[in-house]
C-alpha cells in the first residue's frame, strides 16, 4: 500500500457494504452506497486526474438519486431482518472479504495497478456479486448492479483512458439507474395492462 | 452521407421521435414499418462505398463514421446482416398491432436495433460489450407490465446479460496488451476464458441458460420472440467476428473440440428439457436455446460451408420464431395459457394458431419439408463428416425435441370441443397464413430462396 492513511476509505467501504447487509431502511442503504462512492473517490483521486475520478464520483452519486427519488416515492415501510439471516449474511460476506484479501496483492502485481484501488474494486464486486445472488427485490438488484460495475470501472478505468470507453461507462450508470427507476415506479403504476 | 448514419443515427433519432408520439398508435406503427422496409431495401440493393444516384443528384455513400477517434463501419460484408434485421423488423413491427403488444414496442424496438447495428458496427471490437448493455437496459421497458412487479425471469436476464459486459471488456483489454507479446500464453489463456464466459453468458450457453424459460415465462411471448431473436444473433455475430479476426485463436487446437462440446451439450441437454416441457412459452424458450447449440455446432465446423450454413439459418430460424411467438400471442390474449392442459382440443377453436405453433416448433425440430429441414441436414453431414457420435448425439437432441412437438400436437387436436370455429381475426388468419407458407418454401426450395440472398453473402468471417 502506497500510504497507510488509505486504510480508512477502505475500511469505511467495507463497513458501508456490511451495512447494507444488516440494514433493511433504503434512506440507510443508500447512504451507504454514497459513502462508498466517496470513499472509493477518495482512493481514486490520488492515482487519477481529479477530473477523471470526478465523473466517475458525479455518475455513480446522479445514478443513486435517480433511484432515491424513486424509491422514496413507493417503499415506506423497511421490513426488519430476522436474527439468523443476519448472522448468514455477515459470516457470508466476511467470507468473501477474506478471500478477496488473499488475491487482492497477486491481482495488483498483475495487473500493475495499485493496491488501494485494487483492494477497494475487488471490495465492490465481491459484494456486488454476492448481493446479486441473495436479493430478490428489483431496486436492490439494480444497486448491486451499479455497485459491482463502479467496481469493474475502478479497475478498467486505471489502465483504459479512452474518453469513448469511459463516457459509454457513464451512459451505462446512468441508463442503469434510470431503468431501475423506471421498474420501481411501473411496479406501483396503474394503467393499461 | 455514410452507411453508420443510415442504419443507425437515423433509426435512433427517430425511435426517439416515436418515443413521443406513443399514443397515435396506428401512426408509429406506419412509420416502423415503413423506416424498416426502405431500410431493408436500402440494404439490398445499394452498392456501400458508391454514389447514390436519385435523379440528378449524386450522393456518396461512405462506409465509415469517425465518432471520438473511433470508426464504425458498416460495408458491403454487412448487407446480409442490415437486410436481415430490418426485414425482420419489419415483420415484427407488423405484428405489433395483432398482438396488442405496447405501444412503446415499436420505439424501443427500432432503437435496440439501431444499437445493436452500432456494436457490430464499432471499432475495436471492445465497445461492442457497451453497446450491447446498453441495448439490453433499452429493452428493459418492453418487459414490464404496468401495475405488476418485475417477473423473476426479467431480473435474472438483466443479471446475466450485464455480468458479460465487464468480463468481455476486461478480456478485451488483455487482449490488447497482448498484441504487443503474443507469446505471453498464459495471459492469452486467461483473456479467451474472460472472453468465452462473457459470451457464454451473452448466448446463454450452458451453463447460463437457465434465465431463457423464465424470461418467456414472464413477458408477453411477442416481446420474448423478438428479444430472443435479435440478441443472440448479433452477439454470434459478434463471435464471429472475434474469432475470424484472430488468426492465432481460429487455428487453436481447443477451438473446435470446446465449440462442438458445448454446442452438443446444448442441443441433447435442450432437447430433454423440451421433452417434458408443458407450457408452450417455455418452449419458446428451449427452441431459441436449440437454435443457439445448432449454431455453435455450426461454427465449431470452422469451414465456408458452415459459415454459409448458418447465415442461411438465421432466415428459417427468425420465421419460425416470429410464427411461434404470433401464435402464442394470440392464445395469450384471449386468456388461454398455452400449456399442455389449456391447449387440448384447441384446434378447433384456433385452428390456425394451433397449426401456426405446431409448425414453427416443427421447423424448429428440423421436420422435412419446412424451414429448418435444409440447414439441420446439411449441418448434420457436415458434423458426421467430421465427429459421427457428435452427430447420433445432436440428432437425439433433436430427436427429443421432436417428441415434445408431438406430444403437444396430439394434446391440441384432442377431440375435446364440439364443432369448428375460428377464434382469429382475418389480417391474424392473413400474418399466420404467410408465417406457414414461408416455412413450407424455405423448406420445399431452400436453393431457390439462398440463390435470392446469395450476392449479400460478401467477405463471410474466415474461420480457418
Amino acid at each position: 500500500m502506497d500510504h497507510w492513511i488509505n486504510l480508512l476509505p477502505i475500511l469505511l467501504l467495507t463497513a458501508a457494504c456490511i451495512y447494507v447487509f444488516l440494514t433493511n431502511d433504503w434512506r440507510r442503504i443508500l447512504i451507504a452506497y454514497a459513502i462508498i462512492y466517496i470513499c472509493a473517490f477518495a482512493i481514486v483521486a490520488q492515482y487519477w486526474s481529479f477530473t477523471f475520478s470526478l465523473v466517475k464520483l458525479i455518475t455513480g452519486l446522479m445514478s443513486l438519486v435517480v433511484m432515491g427519488i424513486s424509491i422514496n416515492r413507493y417503499y415506506s415501510i423497511p421490513l426488519k431482518k430476522i436474527k439468523s439471516e443476519l448472522i448468514f449474511r455477515l459470516i457470508a460476506l466476511c467470507l468473501i472479504f477474506i478471500l478477496v484479501n488473499f488475491m487482492v496483492y497477486r491481482i495488483s502485481n498483475y495487473l500493475s495497478i495499485s493496491l488501494e484501488i485494487v483492494l477497494a474494486a475487488m471490495l465492490l464486486i465481491g459484494f456486488g456479486l454476492f448481493q446479486l445472488g441473495i436479493t430478490h427485490e428489483s431496486y436492490k438488484i439494480f444497486l448491486a448492479i451499479l455497485v459491482l460495475f463502479f467496481g469493474f470501472e475502478l479497475i478498467f478505468s486505471a489502465n483504459e483512458v479512452s474518453l469513448l470507453v469511459n463516457g459509454l461507462l457513464a451512459v451505462v450508470t446512468m441508463l442503469i439507474a434510470l431503468m431501475g427507476s423506471f421498474m420501481i415506479i411501473n411496479e406501483f403504476e396503474t394503467g393499461e395492462k | 452521407m455514410s452507411t453508420p448514419v443510415i442504419f443507425i443515427v437515423f433509426p435512433f433519432a427517430l425511435s426517439l421521435v416515436l418515443y413521443f408520439l406513443q399514443k397515435r398508435t396506428r401512426l408509429i406503427i406506419a412509420i416502423g414499418i415503413a423506416t424498416s422496409i426502405v431500410l431493408m431495401l436500402f440494404a439490398f440493393f445499394q452498392n456501400f462505398g458508391a454514389v447514390w444516384k436519385i435523379g440528378s443528384v449524386s450522393i456518396e455513400i461512405k462506409t465509415t463514421l469517425a465518432v471520438l477517434g473511433r470508426s464504425f463501419t458498416l460495408g458491403n460484408q454487412d448487407k446480409y446482416f442490415l437486410a436481415f434485421v430490418y426485414f425482420f423488423a419489419a415483420i415484427w413491427f407488423g405484428g405489433a398491432h395483432l398482438t396488442r403488444v405496447s405501444s412503446r414496442f415499436i420505439p424501443f424496438g427500432l432503437a435496440i436495433i439501431s444499437i445493436l447495428t452500432a456494436a457490430l458496427a464499432v471499432d475495436p471490437f471492445l465497445y461492442s460489450a457497451i453497446l450491447v448493455e446498453i441495448a439490453i437496459l433499452v429493452s428493459i421497458p418492453l418487459f414490464l407490465i404496468p401495475g405488476n412487479p418485475p417477473g423473476r425471469g426479467v431480473l435474472r436476464y438483466l443479471v446475466f446479460q450485464s455480468l458479460a459486459m465487464p468480463l468481455i471488456l476486461f478480456g478485451g483489454w488483455l487482449l490488447g496488451g497482448i498484441q504487443a507479446s503474443p507469446s505471453d500464453t498464459a495471459r492469452l489463456l486467461q483473456a479467451v476464458l474472460f472472453l468465452g464466459i462473457g459470451f457464454a453468458m451473452w448466448l446463454a450457453i450452458f451453463p447460463f441458460q437457465s434465465w431463457i424459460p423464465q424470461l418467456t415465462m414472464d413477458i408477453h411471448p411477442f416481446v420474448s420472440g423478438f428479444i430472443l431473436g435479435m440478441f443472440p444473433v448479433v452477439t454470434m455475430l459478434i463471435m464471429l467476428d472475434f474469432i475470424s479476426g484472430l488468426v492465432w485463436l481460429r487455428e487453436s487446437q481447443y477451438l473446435q473440440p470446446v465449440l462442438s462440446l458445448v454446442g452438443t451439450i446444448m442441443v441433447v441437454s435442450t432437447g430433454v428439457w423440451a421433452a417434458i416441457e408443458k407450457d408452450g412459452r417455455r418452449l419458446l424458450g428451449c427452441a431459441v436455446l436449440l437454435e443457439s447449440g445448432l449454431a455453435i455446432l455450426a461454427v465449431s465446423l470452422q469451414s465456408q460451408i458452415s459459415v454459409l450454413t448458418l447465415f442461411i439459418s438465421f432466415i428459417p430460424r427468425m420465421a419460425a420464431l416470429a410464427l411461434m411467438a404470433l401464435s402464442l400471442s394470440i392464445f395469450s390474449n384471449n386468456g388461454i395459457v398455452p400449456d399442455l392442459n389449456h391447449l387440448a382440443g384447441m384446434i378447433r377453436k384456433f385452428p390456425f394458431a394451433s397449426t401456426g405453433l405446431i409448425i414453427s416448433l416443427l421447423s424448429v425440430a428440423g421436420f422435412p419439408l419446412l424451414g429448418g429441414f435444409p440447414v439441420r441436414l446439411a449441418l448434420l453431414e457436415q458434423l458426421a463428416t467430421l465427429n459421427p457420435i457428435i452427430a447420433i448425439w445432436v440428432l437425439l437432441g433433436l430427436v427429443a425435441f421432436l417428441y415434445s412437438v408431438l406430444r403437444m400436437l396430439l394434446q391440441i387436436s384432442k377431440p375435446e370441443q364440439e364443432g369448428w370455429s375460428s377464434g382469429e381475426s382475418v389480417p391474424q388468419i392473413i400474418y399466420l397464413v404467410i408465417g406457414f407458407l414461408v416455412l413450407i418454401i424455405l423448406g420445399v426450395f431452400p436453393n431457390f430462396v439462398s440463390g435470392q440472398i446469395a450476392p449479400l453473402f460478401v467477405n463471410l468471417p474466415i474461420l480457418r
